[in-house]
């Protein structure tokens, strides 16, 4: 059968023969073809020179310690600490911050509810809470003149 | 040289613990190897140099994420590629050095002539991988110079494997015409 360039594979399939990462059946028709095809085998021969003259390209070793010269620049590495169990010790870490927590909440919403006129107002209330009262304790005001009603 | 994965992870694993001592071991394990693959990615010594320390310093950096199931070697080129790439990024035109002449090699051959051929051939060699766009002279520098396998090209490149097989066919149509050029 004479051979056509519509049966010539492709270079990427030449390329991938000479690296061996073609599957066993694909290896064996590329390999077929180009042992019989000039144009594909002249191809596949070039790829195989390419490769011996890349793999003389030269390097000189480093001579110098990479290692050393780095050394004072990696940072220091934290310690993985191990897994810790769920623990209800956990909660007493949080207890006073949660106790503050609520105590502010209870105090401002008390002073909230005060300054609503709210049920809270009935309710029996500190005698220091009295310096916030319109008419502070003895009808003397702490405070600036302006603090005492003007009389008409 | 392939390591064993028994090898390499427990010197890797310890690194990755914060063992400095083992860290350096891997270090001068592989510093030749990626320094050549990025001075021949970027065509500078001097760049190189630096760009081979960052590398490295990048690698302890990373090394809390790797993984024992991924080559080590494939993982270390990986920002080592990156490293490069991201210098050639920031250039506006690639700076190219005639690398072989910096090469210090016993000649194969005492005939001057075929001395003085062997040098040409380099050096066209040399030219002609510089010319390669970045992707395709990275492909190919990773699989003749590194001996990587498809796989692990596209490991240390973050490309699927028909990318590799494309570019690494396009790279060797290119430099098969040079070849080709230099012989006539």
């Amino acid at each position: 059968m004479t051979q056509t360039m519509d049966d010539c594979p492709r270079m990427e399939a030449l390329s991938a023969l000479l690296d061996g990462e073609l599957s066993a059946s694909e290896d064996a028709e590329i390999a077929g073809h180009a042992a019989v095809c000039p144009v594909c085998g002249a191809a596949f021969r070039t790829l195989g020179e390419l490769r011996a003259s890349l793999r003389t390209l030269g390097h000189t070793p480093l001579n110098v310690d990479i290692a050393s010269l780095i050394e004072h620049r990696l940072a220091p590495r934290a310690h993985a600490r191990p897994a810790r169990r769920r623990s209800r010790l956990r909660w007493l870490d949080l207890a006073p911050a949660g106790l503050g927590a609520v105590g502010a909440l209870a105090t401002g919403a008390y002073l909230g509810l005060l300054l609503a006129g709210g049920p809270a107002a009935g309710v029996a209330r500190p005698a220091a809470m009295a310096v916030f009262d319109a008419a502070p304790p003895g009808g003397l005001c702490a405070g600036i003149p302006s603090c005492y009603p003007r009389r008409r | 040289m392939r390591e064993t994965a028994p090898d390499q992870n427990a010197e890797v694993v310890r690194a990755r613990a914060g063992d400095r001592a083992a860290y350096a071991v891997l270090v001068r394990r592989y510093q030749d190897r990626v320094h050549r693959f990025i001075l021949r990615m970027v065509g500078s010594r001097d760049e190189a140099m630096d760009l081979t320390q960052e590398a490295f310093i990048k690698a302890w950096q990373a090394l809390p994420d790797w993984r024992p199931e991924a080559q080590f070697h494939t993982w270390l080129f990986r920002i080592a590629s990156n490293t490069a790439m991201d210098a050639l990024r920031r250039r506006r035109t690639v700076e190219w050095v005639a690398l072989e002449e910096q090469f210090d090699r016993a000649a194969d051959s005492p005939d001057p002539q075929a001395q003085l051929e062997s040098k040409q051939r380099l050096k066209a060699m040399d030219a002609a991988i510089a010319k390669l766009p970045a992707e395709q002279r990275e492909a190919i520098l990773l699989r003749e110079v590194e001996d990587l396998t498809y796989a692990e090209i596209a490991a240390a490149t973050g490309v699927n494997e028909g990318t590799v097989k494309s570019r690494l066919a396009r790279a060797r149509a290119a430099l098969s015409e040079q070849f080709k050029r230099t012989d006539a």
